[in-house]
C-alpha cells in the first residue's frame, strides 16, 4: 500500500477488515458496558440491584474491562492494519490466515468477556496484561493472541505488501508483536513453580507487555502516516527516515531476550531493565515522526480544513506529547504515573479512531457522513483526555496516591489537591462523552448499508 | 539502492548515531548498578519475627489502629511487608542515621524509601541506609506489584521533633 485515499480492497479482504472492526468496536462497546456496571457496583443504591455480589465483581470486571479496552483494542488494529496493505499486493500467499485470525480473534474476544458476566475466576491486576484465572479467559488470551498472529505472519510473507512506509510500519508494528509473544512463552519457562499467582502473572507479561508498548506506539506512527497520506498525500517524514526509527524499536527490543539470561526473573534488575527500554529505545521514534508531523501542519496551516484525518493528527499529536512529556517526571505509586500514561494512550487512541473515521470505514464503503459528529468526537476525546491526564498529574505531584478511590483513601486534604481531582473528573466525563460517540459511530456504520459494491 | 539529498543523508545519520548511542547507553549492559546498591542477607521468617516482637517490646510507644508505634534509636530498624501493609508505624528522630532491615512476610514485594528501591524476596531482608531530615513525614512504598490491594501498600515513617 502506497496511499491510502481511495483504497480499493478485494472483497476477501474486506470482510477480514470488517471482521477486526467488528472485533476492535464490540472490545470497547463491552468493555464501556463494563466501566458503567463498575460504577454501579460502587454506588450502594445500584450495587444491590446487580446479580452479582459487587465485592468480588469489581475486581473481575475491571480486569475484563481493561483487558478489552487496552489489548484487544489495541491488538485488533494490528489486525486491520496487517490486512490493509495486502490491498495493492496481488496474488496474496497463505490467504487462508486472514480469515483464521479474525475468527479466532473474535471467539477468543468472546470468551475472555465471560468469565466476568460469570462472576467467576481470581483477578489478577498485573501490569500490561491483567488475568482473570479462569480457564475460559485464558483460552480467549490464546486466540486472540494467536489469531493477530496469523495476518501478522501473512503480511511477512508477501513482502511486495510492505515496501512503502505504511507497509514497513506494519510490518514491524507485526515483527514486534511475534517478540512480545515470545518473550512471554520466555517467561512462562523460566518462571519457578510455586509461586504466587498475582507475582506469576506480574512476571509472566512483564517483558512483552513493555514490547507490546513498542507495539501500539510503532501502530500509532504508522496510522499518523496513514492519515497525513489521506489529509495531504505527503508523509510526515521522508520514507527512509520513518524506516530508520521503526526499524531501531525493533532492534532497541531484542536485548529483551538476552535480559532473561543476564537477570533473574524475579528480581529488580529483570523488572528496570525493561522499564529502560521503554526509556531508551521509545523517545526518539514518536518525537523524530511527531516533529515531521508538526512541520506538515505548520506547511499545511493554510489550508488546513480540519477534517477527521487532520483533526486526529493534530490532536494525537498533542495528547501523545503530553503524555510522553509526564513520563519524564513520574513518581514512586503516585497519580502521576496512570497520568502519563492515559495521555499517552489517549494519543493513541486518537490516532486509531482517526484510521477508522478516516480510512477504514470509508475503505468498507461505510465512511461516517457527519462532520459535526466526527468534529465533536475528536474535540471531546482528545482535550477531554489531556484535560483529565493534567489534572491527574498535577494531583499525584501533590501526593495523591494512584489506584485508590474515596477522598481519605486518595488523602485529598489541600485545595491543590482537591482543584486537580475536580479537573481530572471533568476532563474524564469529557473523554467518557467522546469514547461513546466513537463506538455508536463505529457500530451504527459497520451494521448499516455499504455505500456501493466496489469502493 | 535509494538516493538520498544531503540534507536528508545528514538527518538519517544524526538520527542514527543517537539511536546507536541510546541502544549502547542502556544501565542494562552495566548491570543496572543502582539495582545491586543495596545489600540483603538470607534470615529465616522465624528469626525475623522474633527481631521485630524484640523491637516492639523495646520501643513501643504506643498503638495506632491496633498496629504498634514503635520509636527505635538510630541505628537497626526492622520493618516487615506483607500484604497490603508495613510494620510497625515508625517514630524517628531528626538528623540521625538508620539502618532498616525490610523483609517481606508472605510474597514477592518491593520498597522505595528515600529515593531508594529494593526487592523484597521472602527468606532475604534487604538494608536501607535511612538518614532522617527535619520533622515530618518519610514515604515508604511497596514498588512491586503484589495483588488486588497492592497500591494500598504506602507508609508513612514519621519524624518527630527532638524531645
Amino acid at each position: 500500500m502506497t496511499e491510502a485515499p481511495g483504497m480499493t480492497l478485494p472483497a476477501a479482504l474486506r470482510r477480514e477488515v470488517a471482521g477486526w472492526s467488528w472485533i476492535a468496536a464490540g472490545s470497547l462497546a463491552v468493555a464501556g458496558a463494563l466501566a458503567l456496571l463498575l460504577v454501579l457496583s460502587r454506588v450502594p443504591a445500584t450495587q444491590v440491584l446487580l446479580p452479582w455480589s459487587w465485592q468480588s465483581f469489581f475486581y473481575t470486571a475491571l480486569v475484563t474491562h481493561v483487558i478489552l479496552s487496552f489489548v484487544v483494542w489495541f491488538l485488533a488494529v494490528l489486525g486491520v492494519l496487517a490486512v490493509l496493505p495486502l490491498a495493492g499486493a496481488g496474488a496474496v500467499r497463505l490467504a487462508a490466515l486472514g480469515p483464521a485470525g479474525v475468527w479466532a480473534g473474535a471467539l477468543g474476544t468472546v470468551l475472555l468477556a465471560i468469565p466476568a458476566f460469570l462472576n467467576e475466576g481470581e483477578p489478577c491486576l498485573n501490569n500490561y496484561v491483567p488475568i482473570v484465572v479462569h480457564p475460559l479467559y485464558y483460552l480467549g488470551l490464546a486466540l486472540v493472541g494467536g489469531g493477530v498472529a496469523l495476518p501478522v505472519v501473512r503480511l511477512l510473507a508477501n513482502p511486495a505488501a510492505i515496501r512503502g512506509s505504511v507497509g514497513f510500519g506494519v510490518a514491524v508494528s507485526g515483527v514486534l508483536y511475534l517478540i512480545a509473544l515470545l518473550l512471554i512463552a520466555i517467561a512462562w519457562a523460566v518462571l519457578p513453580a510455586g509461586l504466587d499467582l498475582q507475582t506469576f502473572n506480574e512476571r509472566l507479561f512483564w517483558g512483552g507487555g513493555h514490547v507490546l508498548q513498542f507495539v501500539n506506539t510503532a501502530l500509532m506512527l504508522t496510522a499518523w502516516v496513514i492519515l497525513a497520506q489521506t489529509a495531504f498525500g505527503e508523509e510526515p517524514v521522508p520514507p527512509s527516515l520513518f524506516k530508520l526509527v521503526l526499524g531501531s524499536m525493533v532492534v532497541f527490543v531484542l536485548p529483551g531476550f538476552a535480559f532473561y539470561g543476564m537477570y533473574d526473573i524475579l528480581s529488580l534488575q529483570h523488572r528496570l531493565a525493561f522499564t529502560d527500554l521503554l526509556w531508551y529505545g521509545l523517545t526518539v521514534p514518536p518525537v523524530v515522526v511527531g516533529a515531521g508531523l508538526v512541520a506538515l501542519l505548520w506547511r499545511r496551516r493554510a489550508g488546513l480544513s480540519w477534517g477527521a484525518a487532520e483533526l486526529a493528527l493534530g490532536i494525537s499529536l498533542a495528547v501523545f506529547l503530553v503524555g510522553g512529556a509526564m513520563g519524564f517526571f513520574l513518581g514512586a505509586s503516585d497519580a502521576r504515573t496512570p497520568s502519563h500514561y492515559h495521555s499517552a494512550i489517549g494519543g493513541v487512541n486518537l490516532a486509531f479512531m482517526g484510521l477508522f473515521i478516516a480510512v477504514v470505514l470509508p475503505a468498507l464503503g461505510r465512511a461516517v457522513k457527519s462532520r459535526r459528529l466526527v468534529t465533536g468526537l475528536f474535540h471531546s476525546y482528545g482535550w477531554g483526555q489531556m484535560v483529565f491526564s493534567i489534572g491527574m498529574f498535577v494531583a499525584g505531584a501533590a501526593g495523591v496516591p494512584r489506584k485508590t478511590m474515596g477522598a481519605a483513601a486518595q488523602g485529598l486534604d489541600s485545595t491543590l489537591k482537591k482543584v486537580a481531582m475536580g479537573v481530572y473528573g471533568l476532563g474524564g466525563a469529557l473523554a467518557v462523552l467522546g469514547g461513546v460517540l466513537f463506538i455508536w459511530l463505529m457500530i451504527n456504520r459497520l451494521l448499516a448499508r455499504t455505500e456501493t459494491d466496489h469502493v | 539502492m535509494c538516493e538520498h539529498s544531503p540534507g536528508e543523508r545528514k538527518l538519517l545519520l544524526g538520527v542514527g548515531a543517537l539511536l546507536a548511542l541510546l541502544f549502547l547507553a542502556q544501565p542494562a549492559w552495566r548491570g543496572l548498578a543502582r539495582a545491586t546498591e543495596i545489600q540483603t542477607y538470607a534470615i529465616a521468617a522465624a528469626e525475623f519475627e522474633a527481631k521485630l516482637a524484640a523491637q516492639t517490646a523495646r520501643y513501643k510507644v504506643g498503638d495506632e489502629e491496633g498496629v504498634p508505634v514503635v520509636r527505635p534509636p538510630p541505628g537497626d530498624v526492622y520493618v516487615a511487608a506483607g500484604r497490603w501493609r508495613f510494620l510497625p508505624v515508625l517514630e524517628l528522630q531528626p538528623h540521625q542515621s538508620y539502618r532498616f532491615h525490610v523483609a517481606s512476610e508472605d510474597s514477592l514485594h518491593g520498597v522505595v524509601i528515600g529515593g531508594k528501591e529494593a526487592l523484597l524476596v521472602p527468606g532475604r531482608a534487604a538494608i536501607m541506609p535511612v538518614t532522617t531530615a527535619e520533622p515530618g513525614k518519610v514515604s515508604m512504598v511497596c514498588s512491586e506489584y503484589c495483588g488486588l490491594e497492592h497500591n494500598k501498600m504506602r507508609h508513612w515513617v514519621t519524624v518527630i521533633a527532638a524531645p
